[in-house]
């Protein structure tokens, strides 16, 4: 065999192992019933196969070989701790699996992403564990890649963990199957961990972070899933549309020296037309069905945006009325703030901060970086120029990185806020 | 009269599984549950998880609120328990969400630690 051979059949192997590691692994915890029992039989059967396939020949069907092979290990590991520990069951431990070459084509095995996908959300997790499990088990992410989204040490991640999946494993969360038992009132905590993932990878592309993945991009992959696997559901397409229209204005977000552009300054034919056309048929598909909800609202909200030819002649007033009903659905104090800077361009500066004082709760948005920005520029706006500088000082503390700093320093450097020195610490 | 002896300590205080003495002290306890069997005091009695897989259960103006971890909240005393039989934790959480001091308290929700065979 030469090596290009081998080449391609490790890259085969690594297309195999990636794109459906979340499938194959889905099917082990189903078959287990336990995440880490289900990982080891997958790691081995996947190194089995990095020794095998390159000699002997990829099998017809990689799939069903990788699972035979890890179910065929998770079952001797049950057996040896069967024997010594006598905890287990004789029954429970499943039977072998003679079909070890994966030959047999027909054992073709269900998606069980969505059970994966619902136990990796439970709410009784911790909300940054959901969201690290999500991308470990269905995107197949590495614990250095998730410590790097978190900001955290990789060894520090590993061990939250093994903490996250023990408490799986304690507290009884159970992996659910789609025989009835999927649990619909937890769809919002799944599309909150997606939209997370989302956000992440939207809004923190820094410099200081060191990720070789896109965020954004694994955050559409799981919506598209989800939208496979519960077609009936409407607010998994809502989200979909929601991130493509993000995605469409993406490009124009960063100036060649890696500053924020504001939507009002950007050049709207740099936006992704491709893009907003796939999210108009997403979102006018799902919005037939007659069954809103709030990402439905906000993509709505998105295209009125993208199909705006310029920010001034963008449709405000149907946008507050967006935001107004997003609110029935979803009343917190960011939806809020979202409404008064919709007033703001629909009516004008002075509703518009008159409904910031009355209406916005500053308490929860204490630590909220657009809060502050928001409410500085409203200030600007009424050329109160000593309260905006507060604002946007204040604004400066909650930055993240350094595009959020240089954008709202040219901000505090306008004429009349400059007055004051602009060597804020 | 029936009694609730709540027993509580540090995560890491006393002899850990694994440690030489932990044989002896779960000796100790095989014979205190035999002693309170023999003298017909026994009614019930369990040994639960570790902290780290608690999850709390609160409701507040009918909404759920589910975190992950014990109850923090150091004025809330323990006023009452029910030892129930689930299929899982979503199970569980459904009751505990039913309890009516959920409405202003906490409920905190312990798996039963399943012991080996003595």
């Amino acid at each position: 065999m030469t090596g290009i051979d081998q080449t391609q059949d490790r890259a085969a192997l690594d297309r195999a192992a990636r794109q459906n590691y979340g499938k194959l692994l889905a099917s082990l915890v189903k078959f287990c019933g336990d995440f880490d029992l289900a990982e080891d039989g997958l790691q081995e059967a996947m190194t089995r196969a990095a020794e095998k396939w390159p000699k002997g020949g990829k099998p017809r069907n990689e799939n069903s070989w990788l699972i035979t092979v890890a179910r065929n290990c998770i079952t001797d590991h049950l057996r040896k701790d069967f024997r010594s520990s006598g905890q287990l069951e004789f029954d429970e431990i499943p039977g072998p699996d003679n079909n070890v070459d994966g030959r047999d084509d027909r054992t073709e095995f269900k998606d069980e992403r969505l059970g994966l996908i619902f136990m990796c959300c439970h709410p009784a997790l911790e909300s940054s564990m959901r969201v690290a499990l999500t991308l470990k088990s269905l995107c197949g992410l590495s614990t250095r890649q998730i410590a790097a989204v978190f900001l955290q040490k990789e060894t520090t991640m590993a061990q939250r963990i093994v903490r996250a999946k023990r408490k799986i494993r304690k507290s009884g969360i159970s992996f659910s199957d789609d025989s009835g038992a999927i649990p619909l009132n937890r769809l919002d905590d799944v599309l909150a961990v997606i939209y997370f993932v989302f956000n992440e990878g939207y809004y923190s592309i820094s410099e200081d972070r060191l990720i070789d993945t896109s965020l954004c991009e694994e955050a559409v992959f799981l919506a598209r899933m989800l939208c496979q696997l519960m077609p009936l559901e409407t607010e998994p397409r809502g989200l979909l549309a929601l991130m493509y229209f993000h995605q469409a204005r993406e490009s124009a977000r960063q100036s060649i020296d890696g500053h924020t552009i504001e939507m009002h300054s950007q050049n709207r034919s740099a936006w992704d037309r491709a893009k907003i056309t796939t999210a108009d048929r997403v979102l006018r598909g799902v919005l037939m069905r007659g069954r809103p909800g709030p990402y439905q609202i906000q993509a709505a909200i998105s295209a009125l945006h993208c199909h705006a030819p310029s920010f001034e002649e963008t449709d405000w007033q149907q946008i507050k009325m967006l935001y107004l009903e997003l609110l029935r659905h979803t009343d917190t104090p960011v939806v809020h703030l979202n409404l008064c800077v919709a007033i703001r361009y629909a009516d004008s500066p002075e509703q518009a901060y008159d409904y910031l004082c009355k209406f916005v709760d500053p308490d929860p948005l204490n630590e909220y970086l657009p809060y502050h920005l928001t409410k500085g520029r409203l200030q600007l706006d009424l050329s109160d120029f000593k309260a905006a500088e507060d604002s946007l000082t204040t604004a400066l503390g909650h930055c993240r990185n350094q595009r959020e700093e240089t954008h709202i320093r040219s901000l505090l450097n306008q004429p009349g806020v400059a007055s004051s020195p602009s060597e804020k610490p | 009269m029936q009694y609730l002896l709540m027993i509580y300590s540090a995560q890491n205080a006393g002899p850990q599984p694994g440690d030489e003495d932990f044989a002896e002290f779960m000796g100790e306890y095989f014979a205190f549950t035999r002693e309170t069997q023999d003298r017909q005091a026994f009614v019930a009695g369990d040994a639960l998880e570790d902290v780290d897989t608690a999850t709390t259960v609160r409701v507040r103006e009918g909404k759920v609120d589910i975190t992950d971890g014990p109850f923090a909240e150091t004025k809330e005393v323990l006023g009452g328990y029910y030892l129930l039989e689930c299929q899982n934790l979503d199970e569980a959480i459904e009751w505990a969400c039913k309890i009516p001091s959920a409405r202003f308290g906490s409920v905190e929700i312990r798996p039963i630690m399943t012991l080996p065979a003595e």
